[in-house]
């Protein structure tokens, strides 16, 4: 009797250590596989676990449009006046390959998916944690008035790298702010803060945001203010990413800041100038 | 030199647009107001200093000599205002207010969500430090961005668990703010401080453009 007892007894304890061993095994594993998806931007979009921003829902949404591809198509250089080039939006164009290649790993939209924005089910994207995802849900939702929702959205994916949301985000919060709070100065600080942040994590070309919103902003006069809101919003990002146990995003400087500045320099004269560009697609 | 009218309901810039000058002295027309103090002393005009150039400009620079002093009766330094926090939910009388869901089912997903009420938490910063706002619309607007945005940023799965303590979290939020019981020692001078900070913004703003 007490032979068999201690057999019962040996056996749960051999069964418990088993179980014990394959609890951490398994956590081990678990642990390992987050930190592969949730790696620095740059090395591959990361998609987050469970059925939510999933690799399965990402392709179902964007088809064979994932800026995220593992084998992107060659790009083709385009040829465009300098002038032309400075008047539209230059944050989604690029000068040179890397520059094109550093567009897709920061989750920049192409023209085709900004046209598609109003057919996306964006309910179905409710949570998402994976940064493309959320970039075209958040502007979809900016694009049917939901702006808060919209820039909380757009937030969360630029906590994961997506830098053009982010500076996205700074916009429609503005716009809001106005337009409860009226114009101020204070608000336009916050602006200025928002898309210096971008300007941190690479983004060169917020510039031409800062020169078409806010053209008679005062930046030597409000540097302070706009240097304690950058820390604060710098700082709400790794707070993000330590809450959703992810690893926070890092400067990543955009290629072509020179270059950018040379055709900016044509841009003065009054000769005409072409330039070869290379967009999204 | 001559003191200003400082009682009413508009600000630097409209005063200095109604005013005018006679023989007689300067009059500020409207008078200029200091909302967020409950004025600065009364008087009225004043003479002229047989110097009579512009009148405008001339009324500008006693008001540039004289204004700093006026709101630094108050706790407000022109030339170094106070900033505007916008820090999510940050602290309010001291607690610890978090801008993530606070759920006790499931808490660590909850959690794991991030900060979802954060953005909502920043707008509210930013309206009680306007100049003028209304605390009881900034309120409401709180409680009504934390479900949008709460809402928004939770799974569809989940939805069904975390929809009633993502509303209750906000109508606590806004509740708490405007609770009458607790409010003269809670959010009432947390507004009140954003208010004076605002105004003082506000004025610093509008002196360094004028007087600059």
């Amino acid at each position: 009797m007490l032979l068999i007892r201690s057999g019962v007894v040996k056996y749960w304890r051999l069964s418990a250590f088993v179980a014990l061993s394959t609890l951490i095994v398994g956590l081990l594993l678990l642990k390992g596989c987050r930190g592969s998806v949730d790696s620095p931007s740059g090395t591959r979009p990361p998609i987050a676990d469970g059925p939510v921003g999933s690799r399965q829902q990402r392709s179902d949404i964007l088809q064979d449009m994932d800026p995220g591809d593992e084998t992107p198509s060659v790009p083709r250089p385009s040829e465009i006046n300098v002038h032309a080039l400075l008047l539209e939006d230059p944050r989604r164009v690029a000068l040179s390959r890397e520059e094109l290649q550093w567009l897709r790993k920061h989750y920049y939209p192409t023209d085709q998916h900004l046209a598609e924005l109003k057919s996306l089910d964006i309910d179905s994207l409710n949570g998402t944690k994976d940064p493309w995802l959320g970039t075209l849900q958040g502007l979809a939702l900016l694009e049917r008035g939901e702006t808060l929702p919209g820039v909380a959205v757009l937030r969360s994916a630029g906590a994961r790298g997506a830098i053009y949301s982010l500076e996205q985000a700074a916009l429609a919060e503005h716009s809001l702010l106005q337009e409860r709070l009226g114009k101020t100065t204070d608000i336009d600080d916050i602006l200025r803060a928002r898309l210096e942040v971008a300007r941190a994590l690479g983004d060169h070309r917020v510039d031409f945001l800062i020169e078409k919103h806010l053209p008679n902003y005062r930046t030597v006069e409000r540097a302070y203010f706009v240097q304690r809101h950058t820390t604060e919003f710098m700082a709400a990002l790794g707070r993000e990413a330590q809450l959703q146990n992810f690893k926070p995003v890092g400067p990543d400087p955009r290629p072509g800041l020179d270059e950018w500045r040379a055709v900016e320099a044509l841009g003065k004269s009054d000769v005409p100038r072409t330039v070869e560009v290379y967009r999204l697609d | 030199m001559a003191s200003l009218v400082v009682v009413g309901g508009l600000g630097v810039g409209d005063a200095l647009a109604g005013s005018f000058c006679s023989l007689s002295g300067c009059e500020v027309r409207p008078p200029i107001s200091v909302p967020g103090f409950g004025g600065i002393g009364g008087g009225g005009g004043w003479g002229n200093d047989g110097n009579s150039g512009d009148p405008e400009r001339e009324y500008q620079a006693h008001w540039c000599m004289d204004f700093p002093h006026e709101v630094w009766k108050y706790g407000c330094e022109l030339t170094s205002p106070p900033e505007l926090a916008v820090n999510g939910c940050g602290t309010a009388g001291g607690m610890p207010v978090p801008d993530f869901l606070v759920s006790p089912v499931m808490a660590v997903v909850a959690a794991g969500m991030g900060g979802i009420f954060r953005e909502a938490c920043d707008v509210h910063d930013a309206c009680y430090g306007t100049a003028g706002a209304n605390k009881n619309a900034c309120d409401e607007a709180l409680r009504h961005d934390m479900v949008g945005v709460g809402l928004r940023k939770t799974p569809a799965p989940l939805r069904p668990v975390f929809d009633p303590y993502i509303r209750g979290q906000a109508w606590a939020y806004a509740r708490f703010l405007q609770w009458e019981t607790v409010g003269p020692w809670t959010s009432n001078p947390a507004f009140n401080t954003a208010q004076d900070e605002g105004y003082c913004r506000k004025w610093s703003t509008e002196y360094r453009q004028i007087c600059s």
